[in-house]
């Protein structure tokens, strides 16, 4: 589903956020990216959904190169990858159905099926008396929930979470990991970058750890269970 | 229908920018407007003056009626008259006493048939060939004066040329400040929603799906503004129409017909929209790469 082949990826200041990184995830799996700030968790998630190009390598997903897509069709790669941005990235300006309607809405499915569908993924996700508020108005852990349920609301094949516990308090934490089993349970393919120990340690999934951009371990080959 | 609610929603989060933007271009279409009856008007009363005989020739008080037959006979022998209307002093106080009939009666009391002159109204075969007919005329003892009406005609001929002129240029100016102001405006937008903007990429959203917005909130603009524009300068011709047709009298310039209000509100909108396009468009390419 993604494969990652020798890639780098270095900023324009010098400092290289990956180097020569490689590994698969296979489409079904949930995978754990872990690492301290700034080992190149996120600069992973930004060349998987191309919003930046690595410098060197090739980056797969679904089996298209992603650096040879043309511009039309990075949107479309943009809707196969569902992903709870590590900032949330919600429109603050918009009621919680409003972002989470988007996807739906840029995907140009009619309004009626829309609704329905947001519906069914708030109560998915437990948001749905949050419906007519706005983000201002939520808790951190709602914030993250309206996140997750824009995410996963067009049924993408992967979902890419970027410590999406960041902040939350360990009850809350336990319940968005809980949430994102359950949707890789469902078939999505789920990759979550975290540096959390605790989630670390309580998830028996595979872990592929990052530190200053290089690959540290994959944990596929150790059997975890 | 979405795009046309997030049309709706950047133009109603930021009131004071559309208020500018739609003010701006209701002064353009105000002033087309008013250019568009000005120049109207003048072409009806040039399509009047031309249907009127085309030379006037007043007699002199003693000219002898024998005379003014001669003259007319000699004008017919020309075979280039193709009527003359001959009109004596009483005929002559008849149009007078019509024509201000609204004035103060003592001044018209002073007018009697005697102090006016009998004229002839002379329509030529060819326009063309009234300077030859009046410079023969000019020339005969029993004639007091001639109104030539090719000169009035060609001079209102060059004064409406000079105004359409002048109201181009002012329209152009206007046209581009119009541009330039909704051009700013979008690309305020543009960056107060750069962040938004990003996020809506980031999810997928394609090009246009972005633009689209911003496109038809620069075509609203020119829209509400050229029809608060034709409307404005509706009210003011519909207020002064009483006084413009009191002013013309007999020319019938006023009221301007509905076909041509509805025509030239309907050209308004077109130009707004081909306005309002032009400018978002060159908006969105400008910042929105």
């Amino acid at each position: 589903m993604i494969k990652l082949e020798n890639v780098s990826k270095r900023f324009p200041t010098g400092i290289f956020a990956l180097s020569d990184v490689s590994f698969e995830v296979a489409k079904g799996e949930f995978v754990l990216l872990v690492g301290p700030t700034g080992s190149g968790k996120t600069t992973i998630f930004r060349l998987l959904i191309r919003e930046i190009l690595p410098t060197g390598g090739k980056i797969m997903v679904d089996n298209l190169d992603i650096a040879k897509l043309s511009h039309g069709k990075i949107a479309n790669l943009r809707k196969k990858i569902g992903v709870v941005f590590q900032d949330l990235k919600l429109l603050m300006d918009r009621t919680i159905f409003e972002n989470i309607v988007l996807p739906l809405e840029v995907s140009g499915i009619k309004t009626l099926d829309a609704i329905k569908r947001v519906d069914d993924v708030m109560v998915k996700v437990g948001i749905l008396e949050q419906k007519d508020k706005f983000p201002v108005q939520l808790s951190g852990g709602e914030l993250q929930r309206t996140a997750i349920a824009r995410a996963i609301v067009l049924n993408p094949p992967i979902l890419l979470a970027d410590e999406p516990t960041g902040d939350l308090d360990s009850v809350t934490a336990s319940g968005i990991v809980n949430l994102l089993s359950e949707i890789n349970e469902k078939g999505t393919t789920v990759v979550m970058a975290t540096h959390s120990q605790d989630i670390i340690k309580s998830l028996p999934k595979r872990i592929i750890s990052l530190d200053k951009g290089h690959l540290v371990t994959d944990a596929k080959k150790e059997d975890k269970k | 229908m979405k795009i046309l609610k997030t049309t709706w929603h950047n133009i109603r989060r930021s009131p004071y920018q559309a208020f500018a933007a739609i003010f701006i271009i209701l002064q353009t279409f105000f002033v087309i407007s008013i250019f568009a009856y000005v120049v109207a008007g003048s072409a009806k009363t040039i399509s009047y003056l031309e249907s009127l005989p085309q030379a006037h020739i007043f007699f002199r008080n003693d000219a002898d009626q024998e005379d003014i037959d001669l003259l007319k006979k000699k004008l017919e022998e020309t075979g280039k008259v193709s009527e003359i209307k001959f009109t004596s002093q009483e005929e002559a106080l008849k149009i007078y006493i019509e024509r201000t009939k609204d004035e103060d009666p003592l001044l018209r009391e002073l007018v009697t048939a005697s102090t006016l002159p009998t004229s002839f109204s002379i329509t030529a075969i060819d326009p063309d060939y009234l300077a030859e007919i009046v410079e023969m005329v000019k020339t005969s003892p029993i004639v007091y004066q001639t109104v030539f009406l090719k000169d009035v005609v060609s001079k209102l001929v060059d004064w409406t040329d000079a105004i359409r002129r002048v109201g181009v240029i002012l329209i152009a100016f206007l046209a581009l400040d119009s541009i330039f102001i909704i051009v700013i405006i979008i690309n305020i937008k543009i960056s107060q929603k750069k962040e938004d903007i990003n996020i809506m990429r980031l999810i997928g959203a394609g090009g246009w799906y972005i633009r689209w917005p911003f496109i038809l909130e620069g075509v609203s603009y020119g829209i509400i503004g050229a029809v608060i524009g034709w409307a404005l300068s509706f009210g003011a011709l519909w207020y002064s129409t009483p006084l413009l047709v009191s002013y013309f009298k007999e020319i019938p310039i006023f009221p301007l017909s509905w076909v041509f209000l509805a025509g030239l509100l309907l050209g308004e909108v077109l130009l707004a929209i081909v306005l309002g396009i032009l400018s978002s468009f060159l908006a969105v390419f400008r910042y929105l790469k």
